[in-house]
């Protein structure tokens, strides 16, 4: 199987996928602009999650990962764990100040329409976040208090999906490594995984096969997993016979949604900030950069500023004839595509830019 | 840009770009815009390569978007047969009573319609269909009904 274009979007799917959950919490996808208020049924919504868990193909593979070692049983199965074990997941604070799912139960609480019942003083998952409080909420109506709901249930799947997204990386599958006897703990799936990025720089892109004891020892010298004091006494254990076995395995799904996967965590490094969004106006001199760099073109920033601004992507593209045609004549239409290409183009420019200042 | 921004307003402004698009998209996806700008699905098997043969699954494939599943059925003769299925209330409104092209590999194509309960068979005839052809395919649904 080749990467297809839901592959190549994988930079961005847990980025999309906050912003999936901020518009169906806001109902976006049933109320019209001009209703005011937002009823929380957290029924309806776990059937609307857990249904676009399966069948968008992005999230089932990207985020889920129905095609890691072992398979599931089927994709429901995974979709079901990845519920319990991510979006429902406790998130702890670090430190002594509120964690980001709190922050996140906070906003949504300012939202509230009537009393809302006091919550239990636990660890808020993102899904206890969401629909643990007010049943009743007043729309985040102005654009950027829905980017800001979209951004606060990021931070909250940063967290969360780590663990779940680094046994994917690995290969493997989060149902034998997250819970049980087995389980292994984010610090040590972190190393495994820089070992593995170094140990396929040593086998040269050659895999479907074991690594020989010279890429091995290699591979461990540059990259040495945490608490193993040799690449015997990591080879030996559960884990680290699994990602051998893994890596030996013929199946190219591996191979291609590896990537994906490790975009979706890379990504995670340039961006991390505690501060809130820029609005248009402040982000406007990054693009205007880019512009002049010949990153993007002008219309193209036109776009960016428009979106951070509030405004739909149906009424810009419907009104820009310049980027209709670009999205027709490079993109075949493909709106979600093109915004991923545009949105990659800009952010590697301006990463970029960023790492050359002295 | 070099000195232009610290290292803090380049993270927010990466956070921003990452946070706003997809926001952004998802709002245009879950509103229809992906219908009204490109009616097309597409099926894709998860490990259509392996060590052996590829099989279609028994239980058949759903598209990108979850709204409909396919199955093959094979005639004595020979000849394949695509079943496809619309999924829910949003995939029968979607599908039912309109015209389809299926677009398999090597650019084949075979033609069809949804019934009114959301139900299309395709017969494949070219005897030169084998089941790893049909690991990824799309399915567009054409302007009007049958």
């Amino acid at each position: 199987m080749s990467p297809g274009p839901a592959m190549k979007s994988g930079r961005d799917v847990v980025a999309y996928f906050a912003g999936y959950l901020a518009n169906l919490v806001n109902g976006n996808d049933s109320l019209s602009e001009t209703e005011e208020n937002v009823a929380l049924k957290p029924f309806s919504l776990y059937e609307k999650v857990h249904r676009a868990l399966i069948g968008n193909r992005k999230y089932s593979e990207v985020l889920v990962g129905v095609w890691s070692y072992p398979p599931p049983n089927t994709t429901e199965d995974a979709a079901d764990f990845y519920f319990d074990h991510v979006i429902d997941r406790p998130i702890g604070s670090r430190g002594e100040g509120p964690s980001s799912a709190d922050n996140l139960a906070s906003l949504v609480a300012s939202h509230a329409v009537g009393s809302v019942p006091p919550r239990p003083q636990l660890p808020l998952s993102i899904w206890k976040a969401l629909v643990g409080g007010p049943t009743t909420l007043r729309r985040f109506a102005e654009r950027k208090d829905l980017f800001e709901l979209s951004n606060r249930i990021l931070k909250c799947l940063d967290a969360a999906n780590r663990p779940y997204a680094e046994v994917l990386r690995l290969g493997l599958c989060p149902k034998e490594w997250l819970v049980g006897d087995n389980a292994v703990g984010v610090n040590t799936l972190k190393g495994a995984n820089a070992f593995l990025k170094a140990l396929k720089g040593e086998m040269k892109g050659d895999f479907g096969r074991r690594p020989n004891p010279a890429e091995l020892g290699a591979a461990f010298a540059t990259s040495p997993v945490p608490g193993f004091k040799d690449i015997k006494a990591f080879t030996t254990t559960l884990l680290g016979s699994a990602i051998l076995t893994r890596l030996a395995g013929q199946d190219e799904t591996f191979l291609s949604s590896f990537e994906a996967v490790e975009a979706t965590i890379s990504d995670q490094i340039d961006t991390e900030t505690d501060e809130p969004l820029l609005d248009a106006e402040e982000a406007a001199p990054f693009l205007e950069i880019a512009v002049s760099a010949g990153a993007i073109e002008v219309e193209e920033k036109r776009l960016l500023v428009a979106i951070m601004a509030g405004r739909s992507l149906a009424e810009v593209m419907g009104s820009n004839l310049y980027l209709r045609r670009r999205l027709k004549l490079h993109f075949d239409n493909d709106l979600e595509a093109y915004i991923s290409d545009l949105s990659t183009r800009t952010a590697k420019f301006v990463s970029a830019a960023g790492r050359a200042r002295p | 840009m070099t000195g232009e921004f610290t290292e803090a307003q380049t993270a927010r402004f990466l956070r921003t770009l990452r946070v706003t698009t997809q926001t952004a998209l998802a709002q245009y996806q879950m509103s229809g815009g992906r219908t009204v700008s490109r009616p097309t699905v597409a099926f894709m098997a998860l490990a259509a390569k392996g060590p052996g043969d590829w099989r279609f699954p028994a239980s058949g494939l759903t598209s990108a978007d979850g709204l409909v599943l396919v199955k093959l059925d094979r005639e004595t003769a020979g000849a394949a047969i695509l079943e496809f299925q619309a999924q829910g209330v949003v995939g029968l409104s979607l599908y039912a009573n309109h015209a389809a092209r299926a677009t398999l590999a090597g650019g084949r194509t075979a033609h069809g319609s949804f019934d009114r309960d959301g139900r299309m068979r395709i017969v494949l005839d070219d005897a030169t269909i084998e089941e790893i052809d049909l690991a990824s395919f799309e399915l567009e649904l054409l302007d009007d009904a049958p």
